[in-house]
């Protein structure tokens, strides 16, 4: 089972469609999926027409004992299941710290479902937190949508420096521009930049598109409602790059 | 977990739909058809573990599906026919996981079904799917053949994961229509019965079962009889060369027959052992060269590992050596058993099998109880594996090894076959502490073994020029690994002997065979 966890300090730079669009794609070839919405407000349950609620809420979650498997829903489509938000995730830092060894208390929840599941995907809240940390402990790779302008290079070199810091080398790292308004100079510029100071960085985009937009109107991922657009295409490109890095 | 029921004919699959939409929201999905193969493997790995394979051909689509029968959740898919091994289903994740079940087996078709399918989501006031219904109308046959068998038409409730209350609830509904009865099998049994195969029909296990008073040389030719099954069952895949496990079964049957030829001599008349045991000789010998390059194929991964990536990408030309001499090997295999000696012998092999065995001459026991020549012969092999396995020294060569562990398969071949004959209890306990010590004897026997095959093939492809110097270095470092292996498998012998010769143990040999001695010699009998 790969554990990969879509994030970035930043918020709205795309986390949740990546996170609903690459488990949908990894479903639909053929692996069992479970995306996990770490991220209180809850837009991948949204999405998946699940009710945000976790009996219990986070408290329970973290407490000895306590099951994920039991809390999870399956979604409309098959090989695909949903751990849904609750709004008590806001507190969730909290809850870990009450534990012993809070940084391991996620990958520890998700030991069990090894036999279930072949892929899990994190969507996480933004922000450097306790939570953010579990899941760096608990994945193997992070994927980090980034939008190309000033102040995401930025918070990507904060999260590279941070990976150091912690000494997980081990962790891998899939950038990818989100956003992309290939209009803009700006765009142009900072994509280079990155690129080359960061060769690693994955070739596909996601442009800014109305139709991701249009992902809440359907409360569906994209890809089965717009699965001939651009944006749709460069999932497809972007799911193609993240499986190999996570199956190399 | 899936729910089926079966709709009578009488009732049509829209008053089905119209019934759940009394009680839920119901969102139709499209009508579709489709032709499913299901695949298993020879022996039923698949079904022993409650899955299933499918091919599903929709339209232009073809998809291969692996599935938990029971539940009908999906395991593990992929676009594409059904790969043949675990390892044709790579890249995805799932290949471990199927190889884990079916191991080195290939799958095999087993019946095609042809489906019309209509499907609807009940759904949830956030309209989200809480359970899948479906009616499904097929027809079955073998495949090649058209399907022309009709099955019932089965209504399926399809549970959601975390809607289990929606399932029952939906369940009750269905339950309490007129017209649809809960399924009595499921539809895989259904589908399997339909076109007359049942599950679980090979096993390469002896499975006789035996009568203490039984005369030996009657017994002798029961179990000579299920081994020449084994043969016949196998006899066809080894030649198509399906998958390993087919040449292997086909050969332990051979190996057990010249076994049993060999320890029961004494209940077997001269003639019929003079007749035939050249001819199993010749096939434990035709069959001997491909096996041994068959496990070197299954265990290469295993061999490698340790090595590193540079190392392994450096051997691909030795594994594409030992593939290529495979295939030459399992070409005169192929030729050997499918020519006139073979079938000759098999039949006559049979028909002497057939009428009772008796002999004059001086102590033929054939007509002795099976229950005191068996145990006192098991006895005798005993005692040897102990003397032999006393003897070892760390100084003692690997063919003393090899001794030993010949006499440890002749025991267990013996245990197995008279087996029904003893309290399962204490035979599987036995059973299971000699099989700790072959698995040891086994490892290092390969490992002496593999390890000399590897300066041939330097040397084959140094002559076929398949090998570069970087290759031939490789192969030098596999060579030591083995070597290192095959030392650390001679330090767990003396553990794995002590165990298995530990008094417990010995006392049980002696209390559950030697009373079968005992009423021999109260009998008179005993020539062996």
């Amino acid at each position: 089972m790969k554990v990969a966890a879509t994030y970035n300090i930043k918020g709205g730079v795309g986390k949740t469609a990546a996170a609903v669009n690459l488990s949908w794609l990894a479903a639909r070839c053929g692996l069992r999926t479970l995306v996990w919405d770490l991220d209180p407000q809850g837009a991948a349950t949204f999405y998946f027409r699940v009710k945000p609620k976790v009996r219990g809420g986070g408290k329970k979650l973290v407490k000895a004992g306590s099951r994920i498997s039991d809390f999870i829903k399956g979604t409309d489509y098959e090989n695909l299941d949903l751990m849904p938000a609750d709004f008590s995730y806001r507190n969730l830092d909290i809850r870990l710290d009450q534990k012993k060894n809070p940084t391991k208390q996620l990958k520890k929840l998700l030991a069990p479902l090894k036999a279930d599941y072949d892929l899990v995907v994190l969507d996480c809240p933004p922000s450097i937190s306790l939570v953010s940390e579990s899941v760096f402990f608990a994945a193997d790779a992070l994927i980090v949508p980034v939008i190309p302008t000033t102040l995401s290079q930025r918070t990507l070199e904060q999260l590279y420096g941070f990976r150091s810091d912690r000494k997980l080398e081990g962790l891998k790292l899939l950038v990818f521009f989100s956003l992309v308004d290939r209009r803009k100079k700006l765009h142009h510029e900072v994509m280079a930049e990155i690129a080359e100071k960061h060769p690693e960085v994955l070739k596909s985009y996601i442009p800014n598109a109305s139709q991701v937009e249009r992902m809440g109107v359907f409360k569906k991922p994209l890809g089965d409602f717009a699965g001939s657009c651009d944006a749709a295409q460069a999932y497809e490109g972007l799911w193609a790059e993240v499986k190999k890095a996570l199956w190399r | 977990m899936d729910m089926e029921f079966i709709l009578g004919k009488e009732t049509g699959r829209k008053a089905v739909f119209a019934e759940l939409a009394k009680h839920f929201m119901v969102r139709p999905g499209k009508p579709r058809r489709f032709m499913r193969t299901l695949f298993d493997t020879f022996d039923w790995r698949l079904y022993a573990a409650g899955q299933r394979v499918e091919e599903v051909c929709e339209g232009d689509s073809v998809r291969a599906e692996w599935l938990e029968s029971a539940s009908g959740k999906v395991l593990g898919s992929m676009n594409g026919p059904v790969g043949r091994t675990a390892s044709d289903w790579q890249p995805l994740p799932m290949a471990g996981a199927l190889a884990r079940t079916i191991k080195m087996r290939a799958l095999l078709p087993l019946v095609v079904l042809e489906s019309t399918r209509w499907s609807a989501d009940l759904l949830d006031g956030l309209e989200k799917t809480i359970v899948r219904v479906s009616v499904e109308f097929n027809k079955t046959g073998e495949r090649g053949a058209k399907a022309v068998k009709l099955l019932p038409p089965v209504v399926r409730l399809s549970a959601v994961r975390g809607y289990s209350k929606a399932l029952k609830e939906a369940a009750a509904v269905l339950a309490a229509m007129p017209g649809l009865a809960r399924a009595e099998q499921s539809s895989l049994e259904s589908v399997l019965s339909a076109n007359g195969r049942r599950p679980l029909d090979y096993s390469s296990k002896i499975n006789v079962k035996l009568v203490p008073e039984e005369p030996s040389e009657e017994v002798v030719r029961r179990i000579l009889t299920r081994l020449v099954e084994i043969m016949a069952a196998n006899h066809d895949g080894t030649v198509a060369d399906i998958d390993s496990e087919f040449l292997h079964d086909f050969r332990v049957a051979v190996r057990r027959t010249r076994s049993l030829l060999g320890q029961m001599k004494a209940a077997i008349p001269a003639a019929i052992m003079q007749n035939f045991k050249p001819g199993f000789d010749w096939l434990g010998a035709v069959t001997g060269p491909t096996r041994d390059l068959d496990v070197y194929l299954l265990k290469f991964d295993d061999y490698t590992a340790p090595l590193g990536e540079a190392v392994r990408r450096d051997l691909a030309p030795l594994a594409k050596h030992i593939l290529r001499r495979q295939r030459q090997e399992q070409q005169k295999l192929g030729s050997a058993i499918s020519g006139k000696r073979y079938h000759r012998l098999i039949a006559a092999w049979e028909r002497a099998l057939r009428c009772p065995w008796s002999s004059d001459a001086e102590g033929f026991t054939g007509g002795d109880p099976a229950e005191a020549v068996a145990g006192q012969r098991i006895l005798k092999i005993y005692k040897r594996a102990l003397r032999q396995g006393g003897a070892l020294t760390d100084d003692s060569p690997a063919s003393a090894v090899h001794a030993l562990r010949i006499t440890c398969k002749k025991l267990r071949y013996m245990m197995e076959f008279f087996k029904s004959l003893y309290p399962s209890v204490e035979i599987d306990a036995l059973t299971g502490a000699l099989k700790e010590l072959q698995d040891n004897l086994g490892d290092f026997q390969d490992y002496e073994v593999h390890r000399a095959e590897l300066y041939k093939f330097a040397e084959e492809m140094t002559l076929l020029k398949t090998a570069g110097p970087r290759t031939l270095l490789a192969i030098g470092q596999l060579a030591e690994s083995l070597a290192a292996r095959q030392r650390s498998a001679r330090a767990e012998l003396g553990r794995r002997f002590a165990e298995f010769t530990a008094k417990k143990n010995t006392a049980r040999f002696h209390t559950l065979f030697k009373t079968s001695e005992r009423s021999m010699s109260d009998e008179g009998g005993g020539n062996l």
